[in-house]
């Protein structure tokens, strides 16, 4: 679990579900695991090497 | 008795019991509100909102309609609402899609983990069938703990026999680890329910009873979703049996069997429409009669009038590779059809819900070079155009993969200009050479592949896409899709090709042209085994890769030189945009890697393929070398990487839709 982005980049770097607002903070999730939408990552724009969420 | 409590006013008769309809949204709730409550229905508000909540008489016992919900929580004001309606609920009628039961048994094992007794309405049953979806209902319903009731609420079916259920509703299975964290709580709160909710970490909920929330939402979601996956694996069954035909065609596309030959069909049809058509036919008009024949004498005499051809500028904007003539012919007499020829193509895949097909139908294939099926769009593009197909790439899910994608695209991929010359040289030669020159290339594209998918550092990324219902593309999208892309695509690409053009005119004006095949030839010549004219075909090719292919069409050579020449330039450096591109996407770094990588494989291989000729003497004892080669590739790419792990990912990997 990370709870703020390492780059400090963000701050809380979260996922949040676009269907049911579910705010996850696994970045390795694929879907909602409440309501199996597929996931978009908010709070950093990714494409670094400091944590799980790099992609 | 709960009225007050819910904050709105429903009269309950003390003997009546609450039954309360939950489920996702747009399963059907209100149909069976209906059929339970006829139509005698009242409405009341919910305060502080404007969602109005439904209930009405089922006999002795009253029926609350709930807001559509995927969870209760306090997310939301419908969620907030539905829970504190369900927490108060003697029985629990939840509606079910039956078409995604991925989606909503997770509502329904969070209602069961309120240990509230429940009864599951499995609808939409028809549906399903019709998308091959055949569920079992009776294991379901052990699997679960609760009766399940199969109905199709519009056609009235199994509406009395839920009815007649409502009696025997109970509750269901929990897990043993969240059963035991609930039994804890449940003694200081007094409510199975709420203790599940105070552990999910509601903090509305907590604060009623002066505890502090969990934290441990996330882990008891993967939790149930994890047993809500696992239900779904053990009830769902696929079938043909009563399937449509859309349904079963989508099925026969993506196995492996009847989806090869199936795709062969599709790309055959392509290769009519684009190859022949438009690259010939087209083409054929618009470069030769439009643009070399009227635009490019008009344009000549045009500048001419101001600068003299003869003169350094005058070659640059006008002359032989021309920024206002070769670079405008070739965007727009023969790139823009093209173009719009592979875009019209590739929009109808994608609108019919085929092209999702191809990419999990290929998914295999290109995981074994570090690709998934996804990859396989920019790899279609790249027999169009590879300008096109590595700006394409961005599409791809990591750095890694559009790394890998761009270096193959740049090195084993013939743009459809050279595919064209390609075809007329390689008719010249007989059918072993043409399998050598094909085998050779797939080889390549394979062993590359397989190298940079074990020594490139990282893991690619998991096909993950959603397979929706096969249908006729819609024209209008169709189109839609193919202006907005062509035009894009010429917007981007259009300066890097002008750019391009520049270059090779001031290579051009400086001597440099000259120079370059110069230094070439002992390559050529000594390695290759072709005539030193050959590094002139080479150096075209840098301009115009269909150049290169033409420049060695007009030489005198044995069939052994054809398939070592068109290797050799099939494999040799993308056209200047195309180099330009790379350097864009990638960075000048890793740019200035792929290029001379690129080239010096180029020339290496082609060599291999003369020197290897030279000394077995057959192009069979050549034909088998290089398939030892593919054999060996295709072996280490099935073998596991060193050090690799499991990915983390705790979802199943789907692939139909939900």
């Amino acid at each position: 679990m990370f709870n703020d982005c390492p780059k400090k980049k963000a701050g809380p770097v979260f996922i949040l579900c676009p269907t049911c607002h579910n705010k996850m903070q696994d970045l390795t999730l694929l879907r909602c695991p409440r309501c199996f939408a597929q996931l978009y990552k908010t709070g950093c724009d990714g494409n670094c090497n400091k944590c799980e969420g790099k992609k | 008795m709960h009225c007050h409590d819910l904050g709105i006013k429903i009269d309950i008769p003390p003997e009546a019991r609450m039954i309360v309809l939950a489920g996702n949204p747009n399963v059907g709730k209100s149909v069976f509100f209906n059929a339970l409550t006829g139509l005698y229905v009242d409405v009341s508000n919910y305060p502080g909102t404007t969602l109005e909540i439904s209930h009405g008489k089922f006999g002795p016992d009253v029926v609350i309609d709930t807001p559509g919900v995927y969870g209760i929580s306090s997310f939301n004001d419908e969620e907030k609402i539905a829970r504190d309606i369900i927490l108060s609920a003697d029985v629990v009628i939840n509606i079910v899609d039956a078409v995604h039961l991925e989606r909503d048994l997770f509502l329904t094992q969070q209602v069961i983990d309120t240990g509230i007794p429940v009864v599951v309405a499995l609808n939409m049953l028809d549906e399903a069938v019709r998308q091959g979806r055949q569920v079992d209902v009776d294991l379901l319903s052990d699997l679960l703990g609760v009766p399940v009731i199969p109905t199709v609420a519009t056609q009235k079916k199994g509406i009395e026999e839920l009815k007649a259920a409502v009696s025997y509703a109970r509750s269901g299975h929990i897990d043993h680890e969240l059963h035991s964290k609930l039994h804890l709580l449940h003694d200081r709160v007094g409510n199975q329910g709420e203790a599940l909710l105070i552990l999910e970490g509601d903090p509305i909920v907590a604060e009623r009873h002066g505890i502090k929330p969990g934290n441990d939402r996330e882990e008891i979601y993967l939790m149930r979703r994890a047993r809500v996956n696992d239900i779904v694996g053990h009830v769902v069954r696929q079938t043909s049996q009563g399937a449509s035909m859309g349904t079963v065609l989508g099925r026969l596309m993506i196995q492996p069997l009847t989806g090869v030959p199936i795709l062969a069909v599709f790309l055959y049809a392509m290769y009519k429409f684009i190859g022949v058509f438009i690259a010939v036919d087209i083409v054929n008009f618009t470069e030769k009669i439009i643009m070399k024949e009227k635009y490019e004498p008009f344009v000549r005499a045009l500048v001419g009038h101001y600068i003299p051809q003869k003169t350094a500028l005058g070659t640059i904007l006008t002359g032989e590779f021309g920024v206002l003539t070769m670079t405008v012919t070739y965007i727009l007499g023969l790139l823009l059809p093209l173009v719009i020829g592979f875009y019209l193509a590739l929009s109808a895949f994608e609108d019919s819900g085929y092209l999702p097909r191809i990419a999990t139908l290929t998914d295999r294939a290109m995981t074994g070079i570090g690709l998934n099926g996804r990859a396989v769009i920019p790899i279609i593009l790249g027999f169009g155009c590879v300008t096109l197909a590595t700006i394409v790439t961005r599409l791809l899910g990591s750095e890694r993969e559009r790394r890998i994608a761009v270096f193959l695209l740049g090195l084993a991929i013939p743009c459809s200009a050279q595919l064209a010359v390609i075809a007329g040289l390689i008719s010249r030669v007989s059918g072993a050479y043409v399998f050598l020159f094909a085998l050779t290339i797939f080889t390549v594209l394979a062993v590359a592949g397989t190298m940079l998918n074990r020594f490139l550092p990282g893991e690619s990324t998991d096909l993950l896409i959603d397979l929706p219902p096969l249908r006729l593309p819609r024209i209008e999208n169709v189109l839609k899709k193919t202006f907005t892309k062509s035009y894009n695509f010429l917007a981007e690409a259009t300066p890097l090709f002008a750019v391009g053009a520049l270059l090779i005119g001031i290579l051009q004006v400086t001597g440099l042209l000259d120079v370059l095949q110069k230094l070439l030839a002992p390559l050529t010549v000594g390695w290759l085994g072709l005539p030193k004219e050959a590094a002139n075909a080479f150096i075209m090719g840098f301009v115009r890769r269909d150049f290169g292919a033409a420049g060695l069409a007009s030489l005198p050579l044995s069939e052994i030189q054809t398939i070592v020449g068109l290797i050799t330039i099939t494999l040799f450096v993308p056209c200047i945009a195309s180099l330009l591109v790379i350097f864009k996407e990638r960075g000048r770094r890793e740019g200035l890697i792929i290029w001379p990588a690129i080239l010096s494989l180029a020339f290496f291989i082609g060599g291999l393929v003369a020197q290897g000729f030279r000394l077995f003497g057959s192009v069979y004892a050549v034909i088998g070398a290089v398939a030892v080669i593919l054999l060996a590739a295709v072996i280490i790419g099935k073998m596991p990487k060193p050090g690799n792990t499991s990915p983390i990912d705790q979802n199943v990997k789907q692939r139909s839709s939900v």
